[in-house]
């Protein structure tokens, strides 16, 4: 119910306020099954992702008149609970980004001290992306590689969720594997006049948590679910088996879980 | 700009340049401003003026510098670009070490921005429906072939027998590289097949077998498709396994199967052995009877010769594999080419001599008024088994919305029975010999008329042999046959089919997800059975005459020309969804028995009605009402006795009847498997205005068994699984509860009519743990109720079951596990309930290194060599002891190559 409670407030980013605001709104795909909507405002260097916590309805364009399934449910995705809007923010002059997440039906602020991309943007690859020439760019991030296509034409440093740092606007992303996840962008608005739909106040007053904290917690109730599921499933002829934990999302393997 | 950040991309300029590191770095900085004021967020990059390719980049800070570094020299463009400014360009020829360029930039350039972005490649357009999963994400490396790994995937589900689920709906068929083996019989291939070439598996909701119907169909199908690492493919894989038992009693399972799966050329071949009880071949009688019957356009997909003898022991929730004496051989071999991209060849060839026995004493106890008596029958069966089977399939789609599908098969399946008889205390040899021939070809021509509509025919035709040679060398009749001496008692009988059917289907899915299908088909089937039984003269007969009772034997002819009307039509909502159809046939039926001709033209209707429903986040609901009329099948219809066995002769009712049912169910669904509450609760009732009840004559020797068309039986189920996760136990509690109603009537001679009602109560609870530590355990009990209220008198039969099972798990590599069963039985009045202990070890160590796994196993660890479970029917109390396979300990080796 956040969602709806939210103020509208400008975003103040850095003292001088010199440029214009550029919105930009992202499709994310984290699955054939799901699209959400990510809306990325940017201005003087301060980012700010806004993504929908709730699926979208597939549109026309991408949809083959296919409503959506009742029956036959997979679970292969495990149901986390409600799901809180998604918030990143990014400002100029901090190393480190803001993020919200939930679990268990609250909220919390994580602090992401996020290592900065280190793009390669030696490729040659060159694709059109709607009527933007795109170029190619990859970086490892946390356990994956991103495969980015940006443009030129818009010279904004800015992408998606947590992404961005490329000589121009990114128009589409995915990180390399059997299960990618897609961002494409969508919808450009330049100058953007609106607000950005954050209620900063109101995030300022969450439960602030590092980003392994908040890992921790969370693949702590990820293994409680997966454990809640094995222990429904009929009896397998043998053996039984110790879980690995495979994360549902873009990061996989996270700084300090490397050694 | 941070410090950091440009620390950073210093640093990642050093790095792209290390080839030619060790010349000066030349450093690009100064000031970027418009109209007096410093412009921030300005892209400033650096590039050849040769080739204009880029070296560096920046972004100008908040106060308007910037920043760049290189080691190279020459001429170089430095290009200001930045929304809302005009872009600036200049070309340079650094000389220092430290070059200061300041710039001016004019407003202008790109004012506005308004666009809406199409990409013409969207991710997942055409597979919207496709799950994939990278296969590393689940490996643990203690899985030796497919089945291991998709158990280890959570929402797929691998019973014991192999069969694969995905939530709840059993998956059509596991494809390689999106070529298909074995249809339903996946086994052979999920149970074979490595790990190690896998790169990831595949979901196919809402899956189509008909490339054609994908995204039109009504299809909740689903199927896997393994794809493969690209180094494997064009490489012969495969595994070796061997079992056997050094000590004691000797049991063996060996398998061997290679592989190679290449883009155009895929080949499979399976050799599989053993004695142990695995039957090997399970899955062959889904390569017999291939295909899907709820897809549209299909037809004659059930069509087959009924079995009148089978002495197949049926044990409901025991394993099968205590009570078979088996030695299984399965030798297959199956290729798929594609010459041409358009064209594809399937051939699977199969052969399976197996050998099976099993021993089974039954006491049969009536007890019915006057009819009181009691019969016992000590079998030892021995039946030899040959089959052989081929199938070829060719797939041809001359342009993308055409495939032209032809599938024809040819099968050859034999068996030998030999059983030894003591029946009711004498002695007899019983054999019954099948030798049946089988050929099936269908052709299938799809088309798809727009991406919402498509057309489906198909034509098959078959022609089935199925006959039966039965004997027996002893003369248990004399009640029926009169007391001439009679050494023995043959019966041959004839049981052939012959169909032609052919369909068309128009399919037609409309934007907002309705779909509506519209059906016409047309069938000829004729059946012939002709059944004879012999009785031989005995050694002291003056006229050395077989005798062939005029009662017991049938020349019989079913032929039906059937043609029908199908429709259905889904409307669809966001949270609901209905589906009424309609299905109206006309059926000229013609039943010859001997000389004389039955007819019958009738008209039948069957309408339905299906919905289901999200009532809320967590909670679904589904519902079937139907009405449904059909007419009497040709094992219902035979005129004079046959037997089916040492005690049965079975008789139809000799005239062409049509059987009205209706019902309804209704499913609720709570949460998800991943939930802490979890609940699935069904109930339903079904109406059988016309139904075939039996009339039994009964006497020690023999039961004459005459079929009859009654009225009215009802049947009322419910039941109900509630699963919960007990925190403070680490572990789910389930609870199991069932409840079976059904009213109707049979007769038996002397007695009359007689009103039965049968009740089946179903308790169960268990539960499993999910500790996180090293041990693990799997426990419940369950508990049947059984009885048959007639005339008063109600007779009951209660079993109980319980198991433990305890995992112990030293790391990776080293896991036992003790499976424990216990079986109680209720038993005869006189006899007291029994109570069965079944224990099985096995150990487990794997070598990932070397691909191997090794383990020891011992079965039946308490050495129980026989079982007795209870019976009740309407009109008997039996129970029947079999015969168990022996302790025995076995030391076994996996090699996958």
């Amino acid at each position: 119910m956040y969602k709806y409670s939210l103020f509208f407030v400008f975003l103040l980013a850095t003292a001088v306020s010199y440029g214009q605001k550029l919105k930009a709104v992202y499709e994310y795909l984290p699955s054939p099954m799901a699209t959400f909507r990510e809306e990325v405002y940017f201005q003087d260097g301060a980012k700010t992702s806004v993504r929908d916590s709730l699926p979208q309805p597939m549109s026309k364009a991408t949809s083959n008149g296919d409503d959506e399934e009742l029956s036959g449910s997979m679970s292969v995705t495990l149901d986390m609970g409600k799901i809180y809007r998604n918030i990143v923010i990014k400002k100029n002059n901090a190393t480190q980004l803001l993020e919200t997440r939930s679990l268990k039906g609250s909220n919390y602020l994580v602090n992401d001290e996020l290592p900065p991309l280190a793009w390669n943007t030696n490729f040659t690859d060159v694709d059109t992306l709607g009527k933007h020439i795109c170029h190619k760019a990859t970086a490892t991030y946390r356990g994956t590689t991103l495969v980015a296509y940006y443009t030129n034409d818009i010279p904004v440093p800015a992408g998606p969720y947590k992404f961005g740092g490329l000589p121009g606007l990114i128009v589409m992303l995915y990180n390399e594997g059997a299960n990618p996840h897609y961002w494409l962008l969508k919808e450009i608005d330049y100058p953007y006049t609106g607000d950005v739909p954050v209620n900063e106040k109101y995030i300022n007053t969450l439960p602030k948590l590092s980003l392994e904290s908040y890992i921790k917690k969370e693949d702590l109730e990820t293994e409680e679910r997966m454990r809640m599921m094995m222990s429904k499933m009929p009896l397998m002829e043998g053996v039984t088996v110790e879980r690995k934990k495979v994360r549902g999302s873009v990061e996989q393997v996270y700084e300090w879980e490397k050694n | 700009m941070s410090g950091k950040k440009i620390k950073h991309r210093i640093g990642w300029l050093v790095l792209c340049l290390l080839p030619i590191f060790g010349q000066a770095q030349v450093a690009i900085h100064g000031k970027v401003s418009a109209e007096g004021e410093p412009l921030g967020g300005v892209r400033i990059d650096l590039r050849f003026a040769a080739d204009s390719r880029m070296l560096t980049y920046t972004f100008s800070d908040g106060q308007g510098n910037y920043r760049l570094q290189t080691t190279q020299s020459g001429k170089f463009i430095l290009q200001f670009k930045s929304l809302g400014a005009e872009p600036l360009s200049l070309t340079i020829a650094p000389a220092q070490a430290d070059t200061l360029i300041d710039v001016q930039m004019r407003p202008g350039g790109v004012q506005r921005l308004q666009e809406v972005i199409v990409h013409a490649k969207q991710p997942y357009r055409n597979g919207r429906d496709t799950i994939e999963l990278a296969v590393n994400s689940f490996l643990q490396g203690d899985e030796r072939n497919v089945e291991d790994l998709l158990r280890k995937i959570p929402g797929i589900n691998v019973g014991t027998d192999g069969s694969i689920k995905i939530g709840n709906k059993e998956v059509e068929k596991v494809m390689v590289e999106g070529d298909d083996f074995f249809e339903k019989g996946y086994r052979l291939l999920t149970q074979n097949m490595s790990v190690q070439p896998l790169e990831k598996i595949q979901v196919l909701q809402r899956y189509s077998n008909n490339k054609q119907l994908k995204g039109i169909e009504n299809s909740d199908k689903v199927a896997l498709n393994l794809q493969l690492k690209a180094d494997s493919k064009n490489q012969w894989l495969g595994s070796v396994g061997l079992q056997g038992s050094p000590i004691g009693p000797k049991y063996y399972q060996a398998s061997a199967n290679l592989m190679n799966f290449g883009k155009r050329n895929k080949y499979y071949l399976l050799a599989s052995a053993n004695n142990n009880g695995y039957d090997a071949v399970s899955s062959i009688n889904y390569l017999i009877q291939s295909g899907s019957a709820n897809e549209p356009g299909q037809i004659g997909m059930d069509i087959s010769t009924p079995t009148l003898i089978d002495n197949t022991p049926n044990l409901p929730n025991f394993d099968y594999r205590r009570t078979n004496f088996n030695n299984d051989k399965l030798i297959s071999l199956n290729t798929i080419l594609n010459p041409t991209s358009a064209f594809k060849i399937k051939w699977i060839g199969f052969a399976n001599p197996t050998k099976k026995s099993f021993y089974r004493n039954t006491v049969q106890e009536y007890n019915l008024e006057d009819i009181q008596f009691t019969i016992t029958e000590d079998y030892a069966f021995a039946r030899k088994i040959d089959n052989y089977f081929t199938k070829l399939e060719l797939q041809y789609e001359p342009s993308p919305h055409t495939t032209l599908n032809y599938t024809g098969t040819l099968g050859s399946l034999n068996s030998n029975e030999l059983g030894t008889l003591l029946f009711n205390n004498i002695t007899s040899l019983e054999t019954t010999k099948n030798k049946g021939y089988l050929t099936n070809h269908n052709l299938t021509y799809s088309y798809k008329l727009s991406e919402r509509k498509a057309l489906v025919s198909s034509i098959r035709f078959i022609n089935q042999q199925s006959p039966v040679d039965y004997s027996i060398n002893q003369y248990y009749y004399q009640d029926l046959f009169g007391p001439d001496s009679v050494s023995g008692v043959q019966q041959h009988i004839d049981n052939n089919l012959r169909y032609l059917g052919a369909t068309t289907h128009y399919i037609s899915r409309q934007q907002n997800g309705n779909f509506f299908e519209l059906g016409l088909s047309s069938t000829y089937q004729q059946q012939k059975l002709n059944t004879q039984l012999r009785l031989l003269p005995g050694p002291e007969t003056e006229h050395k005459t077989v005798a062939y009772p005029p009662e017991y034997a049938n020349e019989m002819t079913l032929r039906l020309f059937q043609t029908n009307f199908i429709s259905k039509y889904t409307v669809k909502q966001r949270n609901w969804e209905v589906t009424p159809r309609l299905q109206l046939g006309m059926v000229y039926s013609r039943l010859i028995n001997f000389e004389e001709q039955k007819r019958k033209n009738n008209l039948q209707l069957s309408p339905g009605l299906s919905a289901k429903w999200a009532i809320h986040y967590k909670g679904r609901l589904e519902t079937d009402l139907f009405f449904q009329q059909q007419n009497t099948k040709l094992t219902d219809l035979i005129p004079n006795y046959y037997t089916t066995g040492i005690r049965n002769f079975i008789k139809g009712m000799d005239n062409i009847a049509t059987l009205s049912s209706s019902g309804a169910t209704l499913l609720y669904t709570y949460g998800n498997m991943s939930d802490r509450f979890f609940a699935n609760i069904q109930i339903g009732n079904q109406i059988l205005f016309d139904y075939i009840g039996t009339e039994n004559d009964l006497h020690p020797n023999f039961n004459l068994m005459q079929q009859r068309l009654l009225q009215d039986k009802t049947l009322c189920y419910a039941k109900a699984e509630l699963n919960y996760f007990v925190k403070s136990l680490n572990g789910n509690l389930r609870l199991d509860v069932g409840f079976n109603t059904v009213d109707y009537e049979n007769m038996v001679v002397g007695l009359g009519r007689r009103q039965i009602r049968t009740n089946r109560y179903d308790y169960g609870l268990s539960f499993r743990s999910s500790w996180k530590s090293y041990f693990n355990m799997y426990t419940g009990y369950s508990l049947q109720t059984n009885s048959y209220r007639m005339e008063g008198e109600t007779n009951t039969l209660t079993n109980g079951q319980a198991f433990l099972n305890l995992f112990l798990r030293f790391g990776d590599n080293l896991q036992f596990s003790l499976k424990n069963e216990s079986y109680r039985f209720g038993a005869m009045p006189q006899q007291k309930a029994q109570t069965y202990y079944f224990s099985d070890f096995s150990v487990f160590y794997d070598l990932k290194k070397y691909k191997t796994r090794f383990d020891i196993t011992a079965k039946n660890i308490f050495n129980t060599r026989s079982f007795r479970n209870a019976l009740l029917t309407d009109i008997s109390r039996s129970t029947t002891e079999y015969r168990l396979l022996p302790r025995y300990i076995s030391v076994g080796i996996d090699y996958n190559f």
